[in-house]
């Protein structure tokens, strides 16, 4: 009986939307209801686009020409299991050459970016060596004097490298000297170096300080950050539009598909592709939004 | 005297050959990475400006560039006007951003619901977004049928296929999309206040204004600060979702999307045209502005780099 009051207890406090009202003064709570309301419509609109897409999915592709916004009459869920075999484009490419191409891109690329970056962090961080203390400013001076039109040279480099329209693509992303090195670079400075001292009287070398001690503790900030990246490349098209059109991701099939949809329109099938494919970023983010929101921060805190 | 024989100072100074190893295996890779992709590539692309196709030395991009430019109707005066006007409404809603992740900070009601929602425009595909915003503002949908019958057209216009609005549709677009501001590293930079401070200016009775100007705002000044130079240093990338609204038609061309059709229009033929010489010229010229720019920026906000800690 005890338990069954508790957990009633526990189940009201959990719904209860005011909760942190208790020690708020009348304004405060007022602007807080004014604002929830209003980001209340922005939330509304941007799930009435996946709204939208689920029942366009469901519809036929008359349908939803003649008439975008009704229901559907019936019910087309086989579209879903469609979309594996006819989401094809003219160059051959299927669904599954899609799906390998944008997990290969987004994990690998964006893998081998975030540990090269990390790596290269760690180092120029705890060690000192010719050039070390240089990586900081040189990045600031990146970040901050961006450079325009330079996507023609950058082609003709990856052409006399053969990584157009290659799995060797992914090369490019190994790169230390972003945005992402001043968030590792905070991290290592700020992280003390006993453990790595106490490593080394047990007689572990650099290596295995780096990979057993340092690197793991860096694993929360690195998860996070690698995730941020891999929703950034899992959705990307543009890059990829040009670099890769021959090695289509998910978006690009999909922008491709729908501009070759003047020779057999399938709307329906297009729609059903796009929940498909969002579902797996929405559930990692849904899984680790925490993650995410709470180990990434630009600039820190005045105190 | 022991600090003078060669033979202890080796001892106290050995080389560590794996502390070498490790480090060449940590450097290696990004710097090589750097100096091809960044360094060469840039180079080549200066230099890419001052030639044609054939790689014979030549003023002639530069001069296409400013004939181009002098016209009014040209692309990339277009381009350049709505790239501008596109920053300005960045510029005006950046406050706006900090305060969506402040009152989601502030946990007010179903806070948690509208971190996970906000997302969403980024976790769906972009073109996916983008194709059903078409449709909602398209002559089937309200929004285009109540302008036609506002304005007394008489037929409902096609608001992204008509000069007269498409511009307000992409801004809509923007605003509309962008609404959350970057929640990651807000949401990140409000977490890391000390509980402690908020606390005790609760307990010294301040008031929740009171706490929001003279305890938060100013404890979040440095990535305030930080985001503003940021966003002036890239004040010529600034754009809507233009390329698959519009591809840049109708008048709404904005420099990265200009510059992005320059690349995606001529993949392919970049042998026989001139196109990336003349995009290398033409980014050339918005280089030196937007050094320029970020120069002067630099030289009033240094003490933002200073005062950052990430």
């Amino acid at each position: 009986m005890k338990q069954q009051v508790a957990t009633q207890n526990r189940l009201r406090w959990h719904f209860d939307p005011f909760k942190n009202f208790r020690r708020k003064a009348p304004m405060e709570v007022i602007i807080h209801i004014a604002v929830a309301i209003l980001f209340m419509a922005v939330a509304l609109s941007y799930l009435y686009i996946f709204f939208w897409a689920v029942m366009a999915a469901v519809r036929t592709h008359t349908e939803i020409v003649m008439e975008p916004f009704a229901l559907p009459v019936e019910w087309h869920w086989e579209h879903f299991a469609e979309v594996f075999e006819k989401l094809t484009l003219s160059n051959g490419a299927d669904f599954w050459d899609m799906l390998f191409n944008s997990l290969y891109f987004s994990v690998c690329a964006v893998g081998l970016q975030q540990f090269t970056t990390v790596t290269f962090a760690y180092c120029c961080t705890k060690y000192k060596f010719p050039g070390s203390s240089l990586v900081y400013p040189i990045i600031i001076v990146m970040i901050t004097l961006p450079l325009y039109g330079t996507s023609g040279a950058m082609y003709e480099v990856l052409k006399a490298f053969g990584m157009i329209d290659s799995y060797t693509h992914i090369f490019v992303s190994a790169s230390g000297f972003s945005a992402t090195y001043l968030y590792y670079a905070a991290y290592f400075k700020n992280l003390s170096w006993t453990y790595a001292e106490a490593a080394m009287i047990d007689g572990a070398n650099d290596f295995q300080i780096y990979l057993k001690v340092m690197f793991p503790q860096a694993l929360p900030i690195f998860s996070a950050l690698y995730l941020t990246g891999w929703l950034g490349v899992w959705n990307s098209y543009d890059s990829a539009l040009i670099y890769l059109p021959n090695l289509p991701t998910l978006p690009v099939g999909i922008y491709q598909f729908n501009t070759e949809m003047i020779y057999r329109a399938r709307l329906d099938i297009l729609f059903a592709a796009c929940v498909i494919i969002s579902i797996p970023a929405i559930i990692l983010f849904v899984a680790f939004n925490k993650l995410i929101t709470s180990n990434v921060s630009l600039g820190g805190i005045k105190g | 005297m022991p600090q003078n024989n060669p033979l202890i100072a080796q001892k106290k100074k050995p080389i560590n050959k794996m502390r070498i190893a490790f480090i060449l295996c940590c450097i290696t890779v990004p710097i090589l990475n750097w100096l091809i992709f960044y360094i060469y590539t840039n180079f080549s692309a200066f230099f890419m400006a001052f030639t044609n196709k054939d790689g014979v030395p030549s003023f002639d991009n530069f001069i296409r560039f400013f004939d181009e430019f002098r016209l009014e109707t040209s692309d990339i005066r277009i381009a350049l006007k709505n790239t501008f006007i596109t920053f300005g409404i960045i510029l005006v809603s950046f406050p706006f951003k900090i305060l969506v992740s402040y009152f989601i900070y502030k946990k007010i009601p179903m806070y948690n619901f509208f971190r996970i929602v906000f997302f969403f425009p980024t976790i769906i595909f972009s073109v996916a977004v983008t194709m059903v915003f078409t449709r909602l503002v398209g002559v089937q949908g309200e929004l285009a049928q109540w302008i036609g019958e506002s304005l007394g057209l008489g037929y409902t216009p096609e608001l992204l296929g008509d000069s007269r609005f498409a511009n307000y549709v992409v801004w809509a677009n923007l605003i509309w999309i962008s609404f959350p501001g970057d929640l990651i590293i807000w949401g990140g930079t409000f977490a890391r206040i000390p509980t402690e401070v908020l606390e005790s200016g609760r307990i010294d009775g301040v008031n929740w204004w009171g706490e929001f100007t003279r305890i938060t705002l100013p404890m979040v000044w440095p990535t305030v600060g930080l985001q503003m130079v940021l966003m002036f240093c890239g004040i010529f990338s600034a754009s809507g979702n233009v390329f698959l609204l519009t591809k840049g038609m109708y008048g709404t061309m904005t420099l990265s999307c200009w510059m992005y059709l320059q690349m995606y229009n001529n993949v392919g033929n970049q042998d026989t045209s001139n196109v990336f010489n003349y995009l290398s010229a033409v980014g050339l010229v918005i280089t030196v502005i937007a050094v320029t720019i970020s120069l002067l920026i630099r030289r009033f906000t240094d003490k933002v780099f200073d005062e950052v800690e990430f």
